[in-house]
């Protein structure tokens, strides 16, 4: 339903919208904006992420890994000028990869065992920002909790990608990392997303009290020169993907007590299981 | 003094609304919300204002919940988990989903979904039918329909059938592409509206008097279902024999769940993973074991019954409700459950003679509407297209 306007009242509206002047940038605020890319690859140790790969040595067991998935949610992102500010970066609202503070990373093709997958990929953020140097990044693993809660099924892209639904806990998946293992030929599983949501009055939640948005932050970074690395390898380093604990998906849901995620949930320097996390370079910086 | 009007900004903005109305409308009457065929002693149910019901959706949403089309392997439906003759209810224990993985619940019945409080067993995050779909289209824990990622085929086979180009296009009139997910699930929500059972011999006797298939065993079991003895009742109270009912007229949200004992397997009240009710949901200790009490209509077709199958038949339920909660002698799952410090005050046990139960069953079989159960306007449509997944597709 589009609200009809009349003719009446269109010339009525007119005016005051003319006092606001251009209607582009910050008001009052002359700072130039400059255009930034941000590169990120992901990389299983030294080799490129790629499915149709399998990679040997993961975690505890020194498992195979074949992967079938490999996607996730940043949101939240800023850069830190030389003055020691952090400046958010406004993202270009492009109706496919990124929608407000959120974008979707996705290092699948559908090629090989990703057969669920998309084809197409995403491995740049792109947004503008005040003009100026910057050397340093930071920035949430994970969808705002103002959008992650929205009806799915209505949501903008990338909300609506249905792989990234997670109806069952009224919210999305942050991340998907999927892969055959030794132990698990049929398929291991990570899936991160906030749980133990409060329900809201007609839909939706209130709160959840693992909200699981991993922070990363970066310094000395040349953001001309330099891509981000997420590394399955140090992500995974202390799990044992070959075996599960009973009772539980193979692999980890995020489930508040399923024990297989706690090594996981460590190296992101989120706290599960009531153990302290002991978080690992998961992102690194690499010149390209 | 008189004051003249000034024509303010503001006023003419009124004025211009004012005009605005009958100069933009282009229909000059608006039509009558259409609603679900309703029993006359139902209250209306509560429908998204975002969703109106109309036949048009209800008929596409029909079509959709008994097509193959809408699992990514083309071997299931909805009404595979959901058969009509079984009270939309499944024939399995525990579901099977498309992909052969077992689901760890049992399929719920769909009647009289249209007054649900909320959806599934135990979700208070679920409170729509339109956002209940989302989780059998593309869950994946357990995988049931096993479409997630694939969308954009879902729509793809969609939109290559006629069939579906024309019933989208008059059940969405407004859409340029009627094709969408959304859609999808609004024409789901709008058919799973129509699956209203009302007309069970409990219902002739009650509203019309006729007492033809009531007998006078039935009326004792009623007596005895409505009584402070049994406590039935509480739980499955009210037009649909559940407590967790919602109608337009209710001025008051609640979401009751509850814990009936079925388990303790610590001692503690705990019940297995991952079935441990509202707690898998929220993460909070007091939800542990708590489930919704769902309608008790259709209940002699639903065998066998509690949200993982694991109580066989009526005599089983009733054994259970009788002892004030299962036990479980040995075994992984072994514990009292009339022992389970959460229990709801609602099952306090209760002796029981042969007769009564034969009486108890025999209101309990009241509830069957044998309409419900064979009316052909509730089952596939003739016209449905059959559907062969492509290879490679």
């Amino acid at each position: 339903m589009r609200p009809h306007t009349s003719p009446l009242t269109r010339t009525l509206l007119l005016p005051p919208l003319l006092l606001l002047g251009t209607a582009c940038g910050n008001a009052g605020d002359d700072t130039t904006t400059q255009p930034l890319t941000l590169n990120f690859a992901a990389q299983v140790g030294d080799e490129a992420f790629a499915c149709g790969q399998t990679y040997e040595g993961l975690g505890t067991t020194e498992s195979s890994f074949e992967p079938f998935d490999f996607r996730l949610f940043i949101s939240e992102i800023e850069l830190r000028d030389t003055n020691g500010q952090w400046q958010p970066l406004n993202l270009d609202q492009d109706g496919t990869w990124q929608h407000e503070s959120l974008a979707l990373l996705d290092f699948e093709d559908a090629t090989g065992r990703c057969q669920n997958g998309t084809t197409e990929t995403r491995d740049i953020v792109t947004g503008t920002l005040p003009e100026g140097s910057y050397d340093a990044l930071r920035f949430t693993i994970g969808v705002p909790f103002e959008l992650n809660h929205i009806d799915a099924a209505t949501a903008p892209a990338p909300l609506n990608q249905s792989a990234m639904f997670w109806n069952w806990l009224g919210g999305y998946k942050f991340m998907r990392i999927e892969g055959a293992t030794t132990g698990l030929s049929t398929g291991w599983q990570f899936h991160l997303g906030s749980t133990a949501c409060e329900p809201a009055e007609g839909g939706g939640a209130t709160s959840c009290a693992n909200a699981n948005r991993p922070r990363i932050e970066l310094s000395d970074v040349d953001f001309d020169a330099d891509t981000l690395v997420f590394d399955l390898a140090r992500l995974l380093a202390s799990a044992n993907l070959d075996a599960h604990q009973e009772g539980t998906p193979a692999g980890c849901m995020s489930g508040p007590t399923d024990t297989d995620c706690q090594p996981i949930f460590s190296a992101l320097n989120l706290p599960h299981s009531e153990q302290s996390p002991e978080p690992r370079q998961v992102v690194r910086i690499q010149s390209r | 003094m008189t004051h003249a009007l000034r024509p303010t900004p503001a006023l003419l903005l009124v004025l211009a609304s004012a005009l605005a109305a009958p100069l933009g409308c282009s229909e000059a009457t608006s039509p009558e919300v259409a609603s679900p065929p309703i029993p006359s002693h139902f209250p209306a149910p509560r429908i998204p204002p975002t969703n109106p019901w109309t036949v048009e959706k209800a008929e596409l949403g029909r079509a959709l919940f008994y097509d193959t089309r809408l699992s990514g392997n083309g071997t299931q439906s909805c009404s595979s988990c959901h058969p009509q003759s079984r009270a939309f209810t499944d024939v399995l224990p525990r579901a099977m989903g498309s992909t052969g993985e077992e689901h760890p619940r049992r399929s719920m019945t769909l009647t009289n979904v249209a007054w649900n409080q909320t959806y599934n067993w135990a979700n208070p995050l679920v409170t729509t039918l339109e956002q209940q779909a989302l989780t059998p289209l593309f869950g994946e824990h357990p995988v049931e329909l096993g479409l997630a990622g694939r969308e954009d085929e879902l729509i793809a086979r969609l939109q290559n059938e006629p069939f579906y180009r024309q019933r989208f296009a008059a059940a969405f009139p407004d859409a340029d592409a009627p094709i969408t997910l959304t859609h999808i699930t609004y024409a789901l929500a709008s058919f799973q509206r129509t699956l209203v059972s009302g007309s069970s011999a409990f219902d002739r006797f009650m509203y019309e008097g006729d007492t033809s298939n009531f007998p006078e065993s039935a009326r004792r079991g009623m007596s005895l279902f409505f009584s402070e003895r049994l406590e039935c009742f509480h739980c499955h109270g009210g037009f649909n024999f559940s407590d967790a009912t919602d109608h337009q007229g209710l001025t008051t949200t609640s979401a009751p769940f509850h814990v009936t004992g079925l388990y303790n397997i610590d001692g503690q009240g705990a019940y297995p993973a991952p079935n441990t009710g509202v707690h898998e949901v929220t993460g909070r200790p007091e939800d542990m074991g708590r489930f919704k009490a769902p309608t008790l209509r259709n209940v002699a077709v639903r065998a066998p019954y509690m949200h993982d199958g694991s109580v066989a038949d009526l005599d089983a339920v009733i054994d259970h409700y009788a002892a004030g909660g299962r036990t479980i002698p040995d075994g992984p799952n072994a514990g009292v459950g009339y022992l389970n410090p959460n229990l709801s005050l609602f099952v306090p046990g209760f002796l029981i003679t042969d007769e009564e139960r034969e009486d108890l069953k025999a209101f309990l079989h009241s509830l069957t509407d044998h309409n419900f159960l064979t009316n052909p306007a509730l089952g596939p449509p003739a016209d449905l297209p059959p559907f062969e997944p492509q290879v490679g597709e």
